[in-house]
């Protein structure tokens, strides 16, 4: 009884330990199928994770009513990852009249006087940017470059004026830049961003009844005031790493 | 016992590890091997009836990647196919856009692009566009302001014959998971742009990016300056009207073949 009970409980062990075996078995999957479930990039190179990029910038401002400015500043940012960097920026402008601020001057100077057209003095911002688009692209077929598109968003401050009139105002801002390596050190940075704030764009002088001048600035406002901006990234350490 | 029994017995001695080995035998799929695995090879060869108790052979598992690895590989080609190509194909663009470089006039542009690509790089084609247009606040100001009515070119149509040059073709991952190609073209081209004020030649330069949804689709964008000499009653000035368009390709015949060496 006892040599029956050994024997049917070895087949049950047996018959159940196939069964469980065969269950456990994964599916063999296809190379196809790995490949379409894997990273599309394998073994990248990490040009940003863990790597400082300070940025000499060169720019100038867009869409502006009388006066537009160019810029001139750094921007020093560590990258956490791939994806995620936080940085600082910094800018001086330098304005001049726009064709129609030059239209208003000769056309009405005496309304218009120097210093009657608000522009950007300097300004500096802290900003978060997150690069969700990476690739390559290949320059008449031969020469390859990395490359990846980021947005930024930030908050800073700005001081605007008219002549030695400034005023300082909270800036949000928000960007999309493209960043082209020319090297695995080194990359070339054209950004488009939108600074927020409030702004007196002109000062109209006007003489009253009794032929005083009076100066009538126009109410503060805030809006728009796009850039259009090209750096160098220079990034440290100077060899990047190689993921999986 | 006779010399016939004596037969039969060394007959069975002898056969009968040989018949019980066969009956033990694992098919080539059973134990995973391959049908082109060399001789002598444990992997593909019969294991002499071994009874599997769910021990990982490890020098199999090794092999299994190997050949899943070299796998992998074959799929991957030394010279890869480019996604799309576009010699000898026509292409539709309607598109959308608007003007960037003027703050006194805001213009509202509905056109199309009909492009054929004669090499993979160079196509020829003709642009147009119909304009809607609407004076800016910034307009108001100044006239509020300075007692001045600014001088302003509103664009009615355009329509432009062009060449275009691809020399930039690229790919992106977006969240390293789809991968996206792109080309970037430059245009160069000439055309007529009629304004509420008058006709005028136009020289037309600008950039652009296709990006290949599929074999016949694309999603475009396209920077393009329409230069032209506006007669203002106070004299001609040059006018750059900078437009930024974005739109949706058509590519007829809807498909291509790859012409491969032989």
């Amino acid at each position: 009884m006892n040599q029956t009970h050994r024997r049917l409980s070895l087949t049950l062990l047996l018959v159940l330990g196939a069964g469980l075996s065969h269950a456990e078995e994964p599916r063999r999957r296809t190379a196809m199928e790995r490949l379409e479930e894997g990273d599309a990039i394998r073994n990248p190179l990490l040009l940003r994770g863990g790597r400082f990029e300070l940025e000499p910038v060169v720019g100038f401002t867009l869409g502006d009513a009388f006066r537009r400015t160019a810029l001139y500043g750094i921007r020093a940012n560590y990258h956490i990852s791939e994806a995620w960097a936080i940085g600082l920026m910094g800018f001086g402008g330098l304005a001049w009249d726009t064709g129609l601020g030059e239209r208003l001057v000769t056309t009405r100077p005496e309304k218009v006087k120097d210093g009657s057209f608000s522009d950007i003095k300097y300004m500096g911002t802290l900003e978060l940017t997150y690069t969700p688009l990476v690739g390559k692209f290949a320059l008449f077929g031969r020469k390859v470059f990395n490359y990846d598109i980021h947005g930024i968003v930030g908050v800073g401050a700005n001081a605007s004026g008219e002549g030695k009139t400034e005023n300082t105002s909270l800036t949000p801002t928000a960007g999309l830049g493209v960043r082209t390596f020319i090297t695995k050190g080194m990359s070339i940075n054209v950004t488009f961003r939108d600074y927020i704030y409030s702004q007196a764009l002109n000062t109209v002088t006007e003489r009253d009844k009794e032929g005083k001048t009076v100066t009538n600035a126009s109410e503060a406002e805030w809006s728009n005031h796009f850039a259009l901006t090209v750096g160098l990234g220079v990034f440290f350490p100077q060899q990047p790493k190689i993921g999986k | 016992m006779d010399r016939r029994t004596w037969g039969l017995a060394t007959l069975i001695l002898f056969a009968a590890p040989t018949l019980s080995a066969q009956e033990m035998t694992f098919s080539l799929d059973d134990t995973g091997g391959s049908a082109d695995a060399p001789a002598g090879d444990p992997v593909a060869g019969d294991d002499g009836g071994a009874m599997d108790f769910g021990v990982i052979d490890t020098e199999e598992a090794v092999k299994e990647q190997a050949r899943s690895k070299r796998a992998e590989n074959d799929l991957i080609r030394t010279i890869q196919h480019r996604p799309f190509l576009r010699r000898k194909r026509a292409e539709f663009n309607p598109f959308l856009g608007s003007n960037v470089n003027d703050n006194l006039v805001n213009l509202f542009v509905a056109g199309g692009n009909l492009n054929f690509h004669l090499t993979e790089v160079m196509a020829i084609g003709v642009n147009g566009g119909y304009a809607l247009g609407s004076e800016t606040a910034l307009f108001d100001r100044v006239i509020e302001d300075y007692q001045v009515f600014p001088q302003i070119s509103k664009v009615l149509w355009y329509g432009t014959l062009h060449f275009q040059y691809a020399p930039i073709y690229g790919k992106f991952a977006l969240f390293n998971s789809w991968i996206i190609p792109w080309d970037a073209y430059a245009v160069l081209g000439v055309g007529y742009t009629k304004t509420e004020l008058d006709g005028h030649p136009t020289l037309a330069a600008g950039v652009g990016q296709r990006y290949f949804m599929n074999r016949w689709f694309t999603v475009n964008m396209e920077l393009r300056d329409n230069i032209f000499n506006e007669e203002y009653p106070s004299g001609s000035e040059l006018v750059h009207n900078l437009l930024f368009t974005a739109g949706v390709s058509f590519f007829i015949p809807p498909d291509f073949e790859y012409r491969t060496l032989r």
